[in-house]
């Protein structure tokens, strides 16, 4: 009997250890972006005063302990071990909980159910660690058996203390804590302190809602549940082109993007910024499905996250730091505790290039306090920057915008209009002005910002796409030779439109912009 | 076992005591400290908290003496903190009220101990208000989340919520305003449908809706006066915009304003054609400190948003019979606006001795706490004579100020360290009316104010704990926490 327990217990041990190592080889190779989300979408700062401000909050112990371990997600492996682990810690947790509930045979089945139903709610972008902290605490204190014995000899139980103290230290987790010590008291008809458990559960959230100020309905779930679902390979998809980008490898992006299984707004957006910034985006423009370059894109509170991240990135890559400044503010603004560590690079770099050295270092003096970003830090500070951010920053200092107006709203035209005022050789901002007018196939308007961008300042652009839509602006107008030859320096193109002329909306044009203005 | 366990225990417990090092071989600096926040020479209440403070430097160990008198109080720590015992600082300040306490810093830096020049901080026996509201928000006052009211007891570290997100569904608060006369008589506002003024009458709260249909909002800026009849708001159409410059960032103007008051004891709302005007843009009001005229601040309509910066508003007066509720029949103009810099003014607030009058500058329109040539000045409502505060702005924006009830310290938010994030800073004002140099809100870590992420928006001081709670708040209007 013994060996087959035994030998049982082996069983479950090496399929866990097995299925342990196959849910981080899956979580390292099909959702590394998801991990580095959740480092990015917050900040722990190593700090005393910081790690203060967490005991003012329910289930301290597992949002401190979730957010710092969370900071290491930075890293490709750690994110999926660290998800893994405590997955597993949980399920055998919960095994070990329900053992003396259920057949022995069972809980295995118990331990691989949990172990999946926790592995479903881990694909969630809104699943933190603290969430499985608190469910591993929770479960942990609901295992301890509290007696204390008394002069007489009796003992005294007192197990259901567990439950405030479980609430204080992982939230939610108390439920669990409850649910186990209710149970345990049950079983040896201890009915009372079984009550006692489930009284403190449900009263200590309505006790103490004041004191944390949380409406009852989330404090008693604090600090959130993650739900079951999918794996969202689709957000995966997206992030890693995003990720892609933000980490300066261009043609990466571009290669995901072309990639993508169901190309979108977002892949596209990331597709032609990446071109943009290799300057190359009237090269690109024509090659990808969906023609989305998120300048008709506005943000505002229900603006979703990826988007306004987008945003951010479309006018830091321009030059206008004040929407940029304005997205990344609004992004932290919208993150747990309200910051956001890319946001707060962000706002770091974006205050270098305004020259606004006081905010800048504000931002770099907090990113200091970090465990992945204060050599980062140290390499911006202003007056001490390492050669390639100062590079980098003077780069982007050329680009902003040196002229002050006042915008009612996000226009992006407008922002485009300043930015080449401000500096004509902002070539990004140039072909995003371009490009647009181009996508809404308004030649006037193309045609009039060719001129004012190009011609007149001297610096006519040479790229096939401009080269075609202005021989359609050309021919539209019946424009003289001298126009022609003013405008069209490609006997290629010239040639090109003849044979179009012949074969118009003729497949075999697919590329060109001919082609997209007649059937697209 | 348990044995071995304690032993070890201790002897972790005396090797950290053990490793702060204490100065010796000490080099003397002819320099002042960098000290982190600005505590040199500054003018302080005796009922203010500790001035825990850092220095701006790699620093191995601090060991730092306030003294005065015959009292003696030390920080000696590992870092660059110095961080005083609450007991033992108010044991300071009950010796040093009234004189210089003589703060003397030694700095481990390099392995080399180094004794800076004390500096001073004078101790003024004129206590200061120990509440102090404020609003916490992110500096992106467009978009906004997880707001929070709060008050701070000034004396210590204690800080509480006063009313939060969670009581008002995320929806936009104004900031707390106590009445100046009567320390448990406060509002504040709650934006959006289903929302208005939160009154607290002496612990007693009720939401007050007094936004007529003529009115184009609720009500934006607002006082009481000394009474506690009466209410004196401005409702604005505000309309955000942006820079296009990022050194600038946000700009607010309001593309109508007007002025009314609201009569609590008659539930009425009373307005005169003067400070009504369409034709023109009247906000900022505050009553006198004898509630017998108002006054407020006023730009020639219409506003063209192309030409924002040809906003300037003047400083003006109307007689107001708190008897009667009705108005004077004319309007002075105290300071009057021009073009150019400093040539609008903003958020008036006069003494509670009637005496004087604070306000801000700024090259135009209507959000000072964006505009870094916002400064402060003050008034002096016998003489006309303005004093331009040399002492107290700063090249960042200085605004939003406010009076203590014994009218011998006002607070204001400050940019003045990174020019984005507002914190509250105390300037003591002197029988004569001379002015201080300020110093801000002590806090608890003195590097709290690096790592914080939020303005403090509206200081405004009172001399009792306001008796709200985020659940009061919620019930008031009708939901529950």
């Amino acid at each position: 009997m013994k060996r087959s327990t035994k030998s049982y217990r082996g069983i479950i041990c090496i399929s866990g250890i097995l299925c342990c190592v196959a849910t981080a080889v899956y979580f390292a190779v099909c959702y590394p972006s998801h991990f580095l989300w959740q480092e990015q979408n917050q900040i722990f700062l190593n700090s005393g005063s910081w790690i203060a401000t967490y005991f003012g909050r329910p289930a301290w112990l597992s949002c401190l302990a979730g957010d710092w371990l969370t900071q290491f997600y930075i890293y490709p492996i750690a994110g999926p071990v660290i998800q893994t682990l405590a997955i597993a810690l949980c399920s055998a947790l919960f095994a070990k909980g329900i053992a003396g509930m259920i057949r022995q045979k069972t809980v295995g089945w118990a331990l691989t159910g949990s172990f999946f139903i926790l592995m479903l709610c881990s694909f969630s972008s809104s699943a933190t660690l603290a969430f499985f902290l608190s469910v591993a605490g929770g479960i942990g204190l609901g295992l301890i058996r509290l007696r204390i014995g008394m002069k007489s000899g009796r003992k005294v139980d007192l197990s259901p203390l567990l439950v405030p103290v479980s609430f204080w230290l992982f939230g939610f987790g108390a439920l669990l804590t409850a649910f186990f010590v209710a149970v345990s008291e049950l079983k040896n008809r201890q009915w009372p302190f079984a009550l006692c458990a489930v009284i403190f559960a449900a009263a200590m959230p309505a006790v103490f809602r004041g004191a944390y100020s949380l409406p009852y309905s989330k404090a008693i779930l604090y600090p959130g549940l993650a739900k079951p679902s999918m794996p969202e390979t689709k957000f995966e998809e997206r992030l890693e082109i995003a990720d892609a980008f933000y980490m300066r490898h261009y043609d990466r992006a571009m290669q995901k993007a072309l990639d993508a299984d169901n190309p979108d707004e977002f892949t596209a957006f990331y597709y032609y910024l990446s071109s943009a910034v290799k300057d190359s985006l009237p090269d690109h423009l024509l090659r990808y499905p969906v023609k989305s370059l998120g300048t008709l894109t506005t943000i505002g509170e229900s603006t979703p996250l990826p988007v306004i991240n987008m945003m951010n990135d479309l006018y830091f890559e321009l030059g206008d730091m004040t929407y940029a400044e304005r997205a990344a503010m609004m992004r932290n603004v919208f993150s747990p505790r309200n910051r956001n560590v890319r946001m707060m690079r962000r706002l770091a770099e974006i205050n270098l290039v305004s020259g606004d050295t006081l905010a800048a270092r504000k931002y770099l003096g907090i990113l200091d306090r970090t465990f992945a970003y204060s050599g980062w830090s140290r390499r911006h500070q202003p007056g001490n920057m390492s050669e390639k951010a100062e590079r980098e920053v003077v780069s982007r200092m050329a680009r902003s915008n040196k002229k002050d107006n006042i915008r009612l709203g996000d226009n992006c035209r407008n922002i485009l209009l300043e930015l080449l005022e401000s500096n004509p050789n902002n070539t990004i901002a140039l072909d995003y002005l371009l490009c647009t007018d181009l996508l809404l196939k308004d030649m006037d308007t193309f045609k009039m910002d060719y001129d004012t961008y190009c011609m007149e300042k001297g610096k006519p652009r040479y790229k096939d796409l401009y080269q075609q839509a202005l021989t359609i602006y050309l021919a539209g107008t019946e424009a003289p030779d001298e126009d022609w030859e003013k405008y069209i320096v490609s006997v290629d193109i010239m040639e090109a439109f003849r044979q179009y002329g012949e074969k118009r909306g003729n497949p075999a044009f697919a590329g060109t912009y001919w082609y997209y203005f007649d059937r697209q | 076992m348990r044995k071995t366990i304690y032993i070890n225990l201790l002897l972790l417990v005396a090797m950290l005591a053990g490793c702060t090092p204490n100065p010796e071989n000490v080099k003397e600096s002819s320099a002042l400290p960098p000290v982190y926040p600005d505590y040199v020479d500054v003018t302080v209440p005796e009922n203010i908290a500790p001035l825990n403070f850092l220095l701006r430097d790699s620093i191995e160990a601090l060991h730092v003496v306030a003294s005065a008198g015959d009292v003696e109080i030390k920080s000696h720590k590992k870092g660059n903190e110095a961080v005083f015992n609450l007991k033992e600082w108010r044991r300071l300040m009950e010796a040093a009220s009234g004189k210089v306490v003589k703060v003397t810093v030694t700095a481990l830096k390099g392995g080399q101990w180094v004794r800076f020049k004390p500096f001073g901080i004078n101790i003024s026996p004129d206590r200061i208000d120990p509440y102090l509201t404020y609003r916490l928000i992110e500096p992106d006052y467009e978009v906004f989340s997880r707001l929070q009211i709060m008050e701070r007891n000034v004396e210590d570290f204690s800080e509480r919520v006063l009313c939060d997100y969670n009581s008002v569904g995320n929806r936009c608060m104004n900031c707390h305003t106590h009445s100046p006369t009567d320390a448990d008589l406060s509002f504040l506002y709650i934006r959006g449908e289903g929302g208005g003024m939160l009154l607290n009458d002496h612990g007693r709260l009720s939401l007050l809706n007094f936004k007529t249909p003529d009115m184009v909002s609720g009500p934006v800026y607002a006082q009481f006066d000394p009474s506690g009849r009466y209410i004196v708001f401005s409702a604005n159409a505000i309309i955000p915009a942006f820079h296009s410059r990022p050194d600038k960032r946000l700009e607010v103007f309001d593309t109508k304003s007007d002025i009314y008051v609201y009569d609590l004891k008659r539930n009425k709302v009373i307005a005169s054609p003067l400070m009504a005007d369409s034709t023109r843009l009247e906000t900022f009001p505050t009553f006198a400190a004898d509630g017998r005229s108002i006054y407020y601040c006023v730009a020639e309509g219409p506003l063209r948003p192309s030409r924002l910066d040809s906003i300037q508003y003047s400083l003006c007066r109307m007689d107001f019979d708190p008897e009667s509720g009705t108005f004077g029949s004319r309007a002075d103009t105290i300071v009057a606006a021009r073009h150019g810099k400093g040539g609008s003014v903003s958020h008036p607030r006069v003494s509670p001795d009637g005496r004087r009058l604070l306000y801000t500058v700024s090259d135009f329109g209507t959000f000072p706490i964006w505009h870094r040539e916002a400064d402060l000045r003050m008034i002096d409502l016998e003489s006309g004579e303005v004093d331009t505060l040399d002492a107290v702005n700063s090249d960042m924006s200085d605004t939003y100020h406010s009076w203590s009830s014994s009218g011998r310290w006002f607070v204001f938010a400050s940019k003045r360290d990174d020019g984005l994030y507002g914190k509250p800073y105390f300037v003591h004002v002197d029988a004569d009316g001379t002015a201080g140099k300020p110093f801000v809100l002590p806090q608890e870590s003195p590097s709290f104010y690096d790592l914080n992420l939020k303005s403090f928006n509206v200081p405004d001081l009172g001399r009792k704990p306001v008796s709200i709670t985020p659940g009061e708040a919620a019930r008031a209007l009708g939901k529950s926490l």
